[in-house]
């Protein structure tokens, strides 16, 4: 077997040693009955090339970015990622790394991950980041247990423009812990101030709001702040996009408590949804209640700058039943590679990049936005992707655009929200060009008629 | 062998509570801040928060535990020390004199009864 | 590996260097001085501006400062540290695993679907489970999620206001306790015995009508095997409770036995540890749940299955989907499906090992640590007598006259090239050295570990110095972690 080295020669000198004879003597603790008879039945072993083979196989039974052009955003995103991000998390000593409980063995992953929260601490315009979680709701769910069982408010508004998985994943996780979950009505496609206003009281442990929201559309982040700093209620912003927060002005700027969310954005492909990378950011008040680990700067005894995991008393192999969130093993090489994307597109690199999904989602929304039997219902401020309507059924589109190799969003929206129908997100970013955008401009036409 | 102050009365949790008027002032004791080690934070109480005896009063942290501090007596918090704020090893340091947690006003008197005197204290920390 | 010398990127930021062109584009027109309102705008995003040199000169030496499982023997204990196959890593970078979204139409992942359907599949052989979730993210997410099955089938039955308990051994992992609180259950610690195995009386004192269940490591964290299995299932199950199994061993007994024929109903794996993907310096892990039939109507949504619709499509890949509206659910779990690019690299790990070598990686686990064990337990102490499973734990007590402690041990190790051990757990047992070699490591690789540690216990007797100033041969040496809490710093600024 390639990767067991002891050969029967070394098993015997070994059971002399330990002083059993057979394999069967060495597991004579586990009950006769309990031993399996036959192999779980998973099939021959296989040679390298031809595993390589067959899933090469497998994996060309899917329809790819390289088949087709996609349009689809939502929850994950299209973008270049420069090969260096491969290269870099392909260094042995860091993705077979355990987490950095030893840290004169692990300098490097600390080290990755303090500039990880220094990038998503300036980024989200807060205070401090931790060292991720596992992806954008769950997240969201985390800020959410932190701040109402934290401070005992078992309440959380939330708005109804969560993408609505996120809000899924609040209910799921809101369940247990005794959190009843209020939902803040939208209008005209972002969040209703009146009714956030209405809903905000002193049981309300934090406001959920998500921007650039489900439609796409960019909150107007200073009047919640303001309504809910009025009532004295925490406020959370989950980014699933923060690619936009290379021009938009940080949650943090505004006064949020907590900026959460999905930074698959930054030096991942979708790879079909995971592994993600979940990021919590807070401000100095919070930092003691963040979930997960976090990476601090000290010293060593010599006195050498050194970096280390640190307010680890929180954590659930200390704390155990008392700690405020189960999480331990995170994302920290989805993290490596966010740092080494953010390190080489830089600051003037991801403005320039959330220009241009701008200026790409926007030529798309001029280029539709004339075009009979579709509708685009709202018209405010988007990043790159906004919400559109058809005037047939969104099956018939879907597969008339695949006949195309044109992939939209498998999500109507009708089905989340009632006052749609046929309806469904399209997704702009740098890696769809002009030709594209026009070809679903003659797709849609023709699949309209 | 730690330190046990006479002038102050205890609880078995190691907390220490003196009592002037109608004022009790909570600390932890020598005992207390020598287990937990290298104290680092300290979760600091409202004035004017309400509180029950035996609710958690507030969070302790050193760098290798975090203990909850459950309130000896039923009380309003009056003051939060703001020195613990600053410097949370000075509950090393002084754990019965600079490193008191917080004031609180007595709520309910009968609640001083279940105290331990220092003797008594001190027997329950030989056993 | 070289030392330490911190410089942060953001140290050599020029607002001139770039490391990044945009791509081509044919839309010119700027739109966004039009469409974003000019206080929605930031200035200055905080990041900084260095070359693609400069990055990657960067990384790699900081990957330098680090130690990985091919620097050398990994033993951390109750984390199989085993080599990760290379294969895998390229496999899940394949353009067809990459390039996809999670919400295109079923009909265009149908490789994606089906390695799933596959995996749950062989992951039920292996475990004697009826079916799995890929969907949690960690283990404690497996965990979380697991607990919330048992929660669901409760509420289910009428009682969840009933079944508010869970045992949990108080030699376990911390994140069992703070999972069963995750999923609203209270915790009730059960006593262990010395082998750290759950004190058959303390159960039975705790095992009220009010026990929704108790989650066990088996083997347990001291590395024995749970001798009373049955007979702890069967009282819970008379009970009226379920089982969890915490998959964190699963190595120990992999292909040999399986937790679901010991009367587990819900049991969840770290495919980071037993199943050979990466642990990324902390993640990404994946920690599938797998549940007995009763309990497959609360996975959570959604799950691929056979879509029973179209029995005349005979091909397999063709009639998978995903259903994401079972009733009975506890809900959607995360934002996407799974941590799919971890499901790949354990797809082919399977493949790989098939069904005739599996039991190896069981047998040869638990023949290296016992190898270690009788070769150092007249060096240190053994507090567990006899034959351990895929780890044992030795104790550094008869160092104590030296003034030498087992973290000392542990970082003395670091000077002679090793990772150490996991230290201080399982808690039961003082000064607590746990050592898990894992498969992949050599009788040679052994005998040399077992070498060093001889050496490093005569050094202890003989010049405790050497350990107490350990360790010196590092980048850094031990850390001030009371200036870190307290003077935090955790961003550059």
């Amino acid at each position: 077997m390639r990767f067991i080295p002891n050969t029967l020669e070394d098993r015997e000198k070994m059971f002399q040693k330990i002083g059993v004879s057979t394999v069967e003597e060495l597991f004579s603790c586990i009950p006769e009955e309990f031993v399996l008879k036959e192999p779980p039945c998973i099939g021959e072993e296989m040679p390298e090339a031809n595993v390589m083979e067959y899933l090469a196989g497998l994996s060309e039974q899917n329809v790819t970015f390289s088949d087709a052009t996609s349009f689809i955003g939502e929850i994950a995103w299209h973008h270049y990622v420069p090969s260096i991000v491969r290269a870099t998390m392909s260094l042995p000593s860091f993705y077979t790394a355990y987490t950095p409980y030893q840290p004169e063995l692990s300098q490097g992953t600390l080290e990755a991950v303090y500039e990880f929260q220094s990038y998503m601490a300036s980024i989200t315009g807060m205070d401090a980041s931790n060292a991720s979680l596992y992806d954008g709701a769950s997240a969201a769910a985390e800020a959410m247990i932190m701040l109402c069982v934290g401070k005992k408010k078992l309440k959380a508004a939330i708005s109804s423009l969560l993408h609505p998985y996120v809000k899924e994943v609040l209910y799921t996780y809101a369940g247990p812990r005794k959190i009843s979950i209020v939902e803040i009505r939208s209008s005209e496609g972002s969040l209703d101030e009146e009714n956030l206003d209405e809903n905000l009281d002193s049981d309300v442990g934090c406001v959920i709001v998500q921007s650039p929201n489900a439609f796409g559309i960019i909150e107007d982040m200073e009047n919640i702040q303001r309504i809910s700093q009025e009532k004295k209620v925490s406020t959370v912003a989950v980014v699933l996009e923060p690619t936009s927060l290379g021009i938009l002005k940080p949650p943090g700027d505004y006064g949020f408590d907590v900026v959460c969310g999905e930074a698959q954005s930054f030096g991942m492909y979708p790879q079909f949804g995971g592994p993600g990378l979940g990021f919590i950011c807070v401000t100095k008040k919070l930092i003691r209640k963040i979930p997960g680990r976090i990476v601090g700067r000290t010293e060593d005894i010599d006195g050498n700058d050194c970096f280390v995991m640190t307010l680890r008393a929180r954590e659930q192999d200390i704390r155990r039943d008392k700690a405020t969130s189960n999480i331990c093993t995170n994302n920290a090489l989805c993290a490596l590679q966010a740092t080494v994307y953010l390190s080489t597109i830089g600051e003037k690199g991801l403005r320039e990049l959330a220009k241009r999904n701008i200026n790409h989602a926007n030529f798309a929304f001029n280029e539709l936005n004339d075009v009979q039997g579709i509708n685009i219902p709202y018209k405010k401020p988007f990043f790159n992707e906004f919400l559109v309507t058809f005037d047939k059924p969104i099956e018939e589109i879907q597969k008339a655009l695949m006949d195309k190799n044109i992939l939209i969003s498998k999500n109507d929206f009708g089905r989340y929200y009632p006052f749609l129908k046929n309806a469904c997100v399209l997704c702009f970013t740098e890696m769809v060009s002009k030709e594209d955008i026009l070809n679903l401009k003659e797709a849609l036409k023709e699949a309209l008629q | 062998m730690s330190d046990i102050r006479i002038d102050v009365l205890y609880t078995k949790n190691d907390e220490w509570v003196k009592v002037e008027n109608d004022i009790a002032t909570i600390g932890i004791t020598d005992y207390a801040q020598s287990h937990l080690g290298d104290i680092v934070f300290v979760e600091p109480c409202e004035e004017g928060q309400e509180i029950k005896k035996n609710d958690v009063l507030t969070t302790v942290e050193s760098v290798k535990s975090a203990a909850d501090i459950y309130s000896p007596i039923s009380g309003v918090v009056t003051e939060f020390n703001a020195s613990i704020d600053e410097e949370a090893d000075i509950m090393n340091k002084e754990p019965f004199d600079g490193g008191w947690i917080c004031k609180m006003k007595i709520t309910n008197p009968d609640d001083l009864k279940d105290l331990l005197s220092p003797d008594q204290y001190r027997a329950a920390k030989v056993d | 590996m070289s030392t330490l010398k911190v410089e942060l990127l953001y140290e050599r930021s020029n607002a001139e260097k770039e490391g990044y062109t945009l791509p081509y584009t044919e839309i010119e027109e700027d739109y966004v001085m039009d469409t974003i309102p000019k206080q929605w705008q930031r200035d200055k995003i905080g990041l900084p501006s260095v070359t693609e040199t400069e990055v990657a000169r960067h990384f790699y030496n900081l990957a330098l400062l680090n130690y990985g499982v091919e620097n050398g023997m990994y033993p951390l204990g109750s984390c199989t540290m085993k080599y990760n196959p290379k294969m895998n890593e390229e496999i899940a970078s394949l353009n067809g695993f990459q390039k996809v979204h999670p919400l295109q139409m079923d009909d265009t992942l149908a490789g994606n679907l089906f390695l799933m359907y596959d995996l749950e599949d062989m992951l039920c052989a292996i475990n004697g489970m009826d079916a799995f979730t890929l969907a949690p993210a960690a283990g404690a997410h497996g965990e979380y999620v697991g607990m919330s099955i048992i929660r669901a089938y409760f509420k289910d039955r009428g009682e969840s206001n009933t079944r508010t308990k869970i045992l949990i051994p108080e030699s376990a992992h911390g994140t069992n306790p703070a999972s069963a609180i995750s999923a609203g259950f209270s915790v009730v610690e059960i006593k262990s015995t010395k082998t750290g195995e759950v004190d058959m009386d303390s159960l039975k004192a705790n095992l009220t009508p009010e026990v929704a269940g108790i989650m066990l490591t088996n083997p347990n964290t001291a590395g024995m095997f749970e001798k009373n299995i049955k007979e702890i299932a069967d009282l819970l199950h008379r009970n009226g409770s379920l089982l969890y199994y915490d998959g964190a061993n699963l190595n120990a007994i992999i292909g040999y036995a399986r937790p679901g024929d010991m009367g587990f109903d819900v049991v969840h794996l770290n495919l980071h540890k037993t199943f050979s993907t990466p642990h990324g310096g902390g993640g990404p892990g994946s920690g599938p749940v797998g549940v007995k039939e009763r309990l497959i109507p609360y996975l959570p949504n959604p799950r691929v299955i056979l879509n029973e619709v179209n029995k005349h499509n005979e091909e397999v890949e063709d009639r998978l989907i995903r259903k994401d509206d079972f009733k009975k659910s506890i809900g959607r779990i995360r934002l996407t499906d799974s941590s799919f690019g971890v499901l790949v690299k354990t797809y082919a790990y399977l493949l790989t090992l098939g069904e005739n070598n599996i039991k190896n990686v069981a047998v040869n686990s638990v023949l290296n640590a016992n190898y270690v064990r009788v070769m150092l337990k007249d060096d240190l102490k053994c507090y567990i007598d006899g034959i351990c499973m895929h780890e044992c734990v030795l104790s550094a007590k008869p160092l104590e006259k030296y003034g030498i402690t087992a973290l000392d041990i542990a970082k003395r190790l670091m000077d002679y090239g090793y990772h150490p051990p996991t230290n201080y757990f399982p808690l039961i047992i003082p000064e607590a050295l746990m050592i898990e070699p894992t498969e992949t490591e050599s009788k040679e690789d052994l005998d040399k570990f077992i070498e060093t540690m001889k050496i490093i216990v005569q050094e202890a007797k003989d010049n405790p110095k050497l350990l107490k100033d350990a360790p010196t041969k590092t980048p850094i040496r031990r850390t001030n972690d009371v200036k870190a809490a307290k003077d935090l710093n955790v961003a550059w600024k």
